[in-house]
């Protein structure tokens, strides 16, 4: 495994972190240096190694070097919460654990334990000089538990000849859930070997080929999608920046000016990417580009239709679960797994789609996927009774409704299990659950997603708080936060009287989706999607074209008839409409339908 | 001319500078030798371009005159005033124009007016230097756009096309100024006017001439432009659109010098059609300052007067003669009537502003039309 990092040329990029460089050498020489490290931190085969650090270098190299030296890796969010992490340790007993020091000093960790724990401190500047020999003298000031210190002081050791059997763990990742019922999810060394032989396949990938993945490392599609894939075909990593709204024109920049091959996004991402679009349509109209992944979650027909037009390439659907490695089935960019709309064919693996009885149906008919191959997990970590509820005669469910059409396309119909993707994260409703009646005020909760057209879902919590106890739903949220990592924090948090219970008394879910559509409705009136509908109609009105044409995403740059006099109807038109009155600065930017929304939001508060 | 050759060369070699350092300091070695350039050739210009993008910066950095946002309206009226200096008679008469004033002073206005929309986010004084010193758009323009030029930056990578297409546009750029415009149209052409023994066509022949003249030499030194900005990488916008090829006086401005057209367009048109409702004025006063950015005088008052009611006849003729304009806009026929309409036009606009005084203009106009 990972063969081809070790035949690359020194000077060849591994990782391009913003302006710095890591090349095949420095990866090569970290992983002597780290396994070296190893061996004097005494770590066995099939030891565990609990890695939480936000450096994408560092923490690359370590992954990879303990890979190579058969050591199991417990991924963790460095972003992780207290009772989480505490959880995971105590379900991995690992033998080490590396993480950023400001991780650990959140964790409040145990002193009794045998497990040895390292802090990781980035540098921040190493240029030589008097700069360098002032951090130079610092450094002798570090804790002995250093991982730069143990680093620099460990002798660099060569990887050992292969000795690891199939079934080695390569790693471990916790997927959302309570502390109790949270799975860690063990990909063995067979798993994720044949798994990146199918993305090596699948995407077409070489040592020329170039990926931008800025997806979170302490994730499936983050870290096998990017560094391990880069590794495996010894080709470059791309990682220079965090996503965010602020970073999509740079996004959209960075694959020309650094001939990027494929880019792995999550459907929100895509969806903000579009949001930006104007004067960016030729982002990725270059002859390196091969493929834009949306991975993570499930991607709508109409952000697929309105980004393939948009942006003229093909987007490539890619269906698959941590338990998967990543992938599973693919929409593209093999023409012949490409079907827009569904989840494409299965690569490498079979599938079947059966009913409650499980029972194969017919093709056209719903049922849930099922999948069986190299890739898939063997075992929740310590979990045997997990295990076996996902698994039936050697096939693994997946929880997702779907159905197949004569050709062998997927297209996934809906959910069977409980589970929230927000973003591309998954959350366990439970976990929030556990979290909200842990705080003081709280009598009972229930997490639940709601559909939304950037994130796919958002996180709403319901709570009933005790009596006598009154507080606010926002306060609730701010609680939350000293449990929960950013990602899993509601997006709102409602307080009712009484939560809708069944005979049995178990929470009605839909009956409070409905409830809290309502509610959602009620707020769309006032501020929301409806009026958007009238700003179409005016739209349409101004500038001479049918209602059905216009989207909010048009501009003055996408319809013809938006002319400077037009421009002003439209003005006075929303003017009236809707009882505002725009300013000079605000008529002037106005070159979009959804500037003319947002505009008009903003005036009626 | 011999400055703007100068500029190429300078730029054809540094070229392989450019190339040669990394990525983070290619803006800033190119505006380093745009600032070495102007030190020795203008300093006063480059002296004068600094102190109103360091004063505009401070205003935007320490937000003076935080109440009302005036401190953003004097941002974008600032660069403005050495410009009205220079070109009213009274700076004309005792001083040199700076070099490459008009076209500096607009791009320090379009940053303003954008940080002021909200359009672009303030920038730090290295990205707006970065943005202001680009030799290859210091003497003639075109007056580019900052975003376009940050995401050109950003997109900065070595493409050989880019670079066989610079030196093409280079080529054409001289082949324009140096045979169509010195030569076929300042010499060629009126001297077989000054053959002809008939006066009208003499006459006719002189304003064709000029008209070339005018348009070969300005889209030719946009082309060395945009081509030494291809050689060191980045992508110029374009400024002229086959201008003769527009079928009505409103799509030749939008062919004609498009940088000052759109400037005009987004930073006087759109704001006084905003504040006062008016289109008609709005664009008046949007062709009367495209016509004053080339020289405060009262022909090109008249000149720019004459460009808005042409447009406004345009735009008045489309709704009330709805045929007509569909003939002359969508059929084949018509479209070059149009053209030879709309090149006509101009070309007897443009005796306005090559005329010295109001009798030579009717003399002018007397002989060829009466």
């Amino acid at each position: 495994m990972l063969e081809k990092l070790f035949k690359q040329p020194p000077t060849k990029i591994f990782l391009q972190d913003g302006h710095k460089s890591y090349t095949y050498d420095w990866l090569k020489k970290k992983i002597s240096q780290v396994s070296g490290l190893f061996k004097q931190l005494k770590l066995q085969h099939q030891d565990r190694l609990l890695l939480a650090i936000s450096d994408e270098a560092e923490m690359s190299a370590l992954f990879i070097s303990a890979l190579l030296n058969g050591i199991t890796v417990v991924i963790t969010d460095p972003e992780s919460k207290s009772p989480r992490a505490n959880s995971i340790i105590s379900k991995t007993s690992p033998a080490v654990i590396i993480a950023d020091k400001e991780t650990l000093e959140s964790w409040k960790l145990g002193t009794d334990s045998d497990v040895q724990v390292i802090s990781y401190l980035k540098e921040k500047g190493t240029s030589a000089g008097i700069l360098g020999k002032f951090l130079q003298k610092t450094r002798s000031e570090t804790p002995a538990n250093d991982y730069v210190r143990l680093l620099e002081n460990a002798i660099p050791r060569d990887i050992s000849q292969d000795p690891l059997t199939e079934d080695h763990i390569a790693y471990i990742i916790f997927t959302s859930g309570t502390t109790s019922d949270s799975k860690g999810v063990a990909i063995t060394r067979l798993n994720l070997e044949a798994h990146l032989l199918t993305l090596e396949k699948v995407y077409s990938l070489n040592e020329e080929s170039s990926l931008l993945n800025l997806l979170f490392l302490c994730h499936a599609d983050g870290c096998i999608q990017g560094p391990i894939l880069a590794a495996q075909t010894g080709c470059s990593w791309h990682k220079p920046f965090r996503f965010s709204l602020k970073k999509i024109p740079e996004f959209l920049d960075y694959g020309y000016a650094n001939s990027i091959s494929h880019i792995f996004v999550v459907p929100a991402m895509l969806h903000m990417i579009l949001s930006f679009a104007e004067n960016y349509e030729d982002s990725f109209l270059y002859p390196e580009f091969r493929a834009m992944l949306s991975v993570s979650a499930h991607l709508d027909a109409g952000l697929w239709d309105a980004f393939e037009s948009t942006f003229k390439i093909r987007l490539s659907n890619i269906y698959g679960l941590t338990e998967t490695v990543a992938g599973s089935l693919f929409s593209g960019p093999l023409s012949e797994t490409y079907k827009k709309h569904s989840i494409g064919k299965p690569v490498d693996c079979k599938i079947c789609i059966v009913n409650d009885s499980f029972d194969s149906v017919p093709l056209g008919e719903t049922g849930e996927l099922c999948l069986m191959g190299d890739h898939i997990m063997k075992q929740y970590w310590g979990s045997p009774a997990m295990t076996d509820e996902v698994f039936r005669n050697g096939w693994f469910l997946t929880g997702d409704l779907a159905s197949m059409d004569e050709g062998g396309f997927v297209t996934i119909r809906g959910r069977k299990k409980n589970l929230i993707i927000s973003g591309g994260i998954n959350i366990q409703p439970e976990e929030i659950t556990e979290c909200l009646l842990k705080l003081e005020p709280v009598q009972e909760a229930c997490a639940v997603g709601m559909p939304d057209e950037v994130f796919g879902e958002k996180l709403f919590a319901v709570v009933v708080l005790k009596p006598g106890f009154n507080t606010t739903g926002t306060d609730l949220v701010e609680k939350c936060r000293i449990s929960l990592e950013e990602k899993k924090v509601p997006h709102r948090i409602i307080i009712l009287q009484e939560l809708p219970k069944g005979v049995s008394g178990k929470v009605q879910l839909n009956q409070l989706r409905e409830l809290l559509a309502k509610q959602q409705t009620a707020q769309m009136l006032i501020q929301g999607n409806l009026f958007e509908n009238d700003v179409l109609t005016i739209a349409a009105d101004s500038f001479q074209v049918p209602v059905s044409a216009l989207s909010i995403r048009d501009t003055s740059q996408t319809i013809a008839g938006w002319d400077s006099l037009a421009h002003l109807g439209f003005i006075t038109s929303l003017e009236e409409h809707f009882k505002v009155r725009f300013n000079t600065a605000e008529i002037i930017t106005m070159n979009s339908i959804r500037r003319a929304t947002e505009l008009i939001k903003e005036k009626n508060g | 001319m011999k400055l703007q050759a100068l500029f190429v060369l300078i730029v054809f070699l540094t070229t392989p500078l450019i190339w040669r350092v990394p990525v983070f300091w290619k803006a800033n070695c190119m505006a380093g030798i745009t600032f070495l350039v102007l030190s020795f050739i203008a300093p006063l210009s480059l002296l004068l371009m600094l102190l109103v993008a360091i004063s505009q910066w401070l205003i935007w950095q320490f937000d003076f005159f935080q109440s009302g946002r005036i401190g953003y309206k004097i941002t974008c009226i600032l660069p403005l005033l050495p410009l009205v200096f220079y070109k009213t008679e009274a700076g004309v008469q005792h001083w040199l124009i700076p070099l490459g004033l008009s076209f500096y002073s607009f791009r320090q206005v379009h940053v303003a007016f954008e940080v002021y929309k909200g359009q672009i986010q303030k920038p730090s004084l290295a990205s707006y230097f970065q943005y202001l010193l680009f030799l290859p758009v210091m003497l003639i323009g075109p007056i580019h756009r900052m975003p376009e030029f940050k995401r050109s930056l950003r997109r900065m990578k070595w493409n050989a096309n880019y670079f066989s297409e610079g030196l093409e546009r280079i080529l054409y750029g001289f082949v324009k100024i140096k045979f169509l415009g010195n030569f076929l149209c300042s010499l060629e052409i009126p001297q077989i006017a000054h053959q002809t023994n008939h006066f009208w066509l003499r006459l006719y022949l002189e304003v064709v001439a000029f008209t070339g003249n005018a348009y070969f030499q300005f889209a030719g030194f946009s082309d060395l432009a945009i081509g030494s900005g291809l050689l060191w990488g980045i992508k110029v916008m374009e400024n002229f659109n086959a201008p003769f090829m527009a079928t009505n006086m409103q799509e030749f401005w939008q062919r004609w010098h498009i940088s000052l057209s759109s400037w005009c367009r987004d930073y006087v048109f759109y704001p006084l059609l905003a504040l006062g409702r008016n289109r008609w004025f709005a664009l008046i006063c949007a062709m009367l300052v495209l016509a004053l950015w080339h020289e405060i005088s009262f022909r090109y008052i008249v000149w720019g007067i004459i460009q808005g009611l042409l447009i406004l006849l345009t735009v008045t003729s489309r709704k009330k003669l709805p045929a007509l304009s569909v003939f002359i806009n969508q059929h084949p026929a018509g479209r070059w009537i149009g053209r030879l309409w709309v090149f006509h036009l101009f070309s007897f606009s443009c005796i306005i502003i090559g005329s010295e005084g109001i009798s030579s203009l009717s003399e002018n106009f007397k002989n060829l039309f009466f």
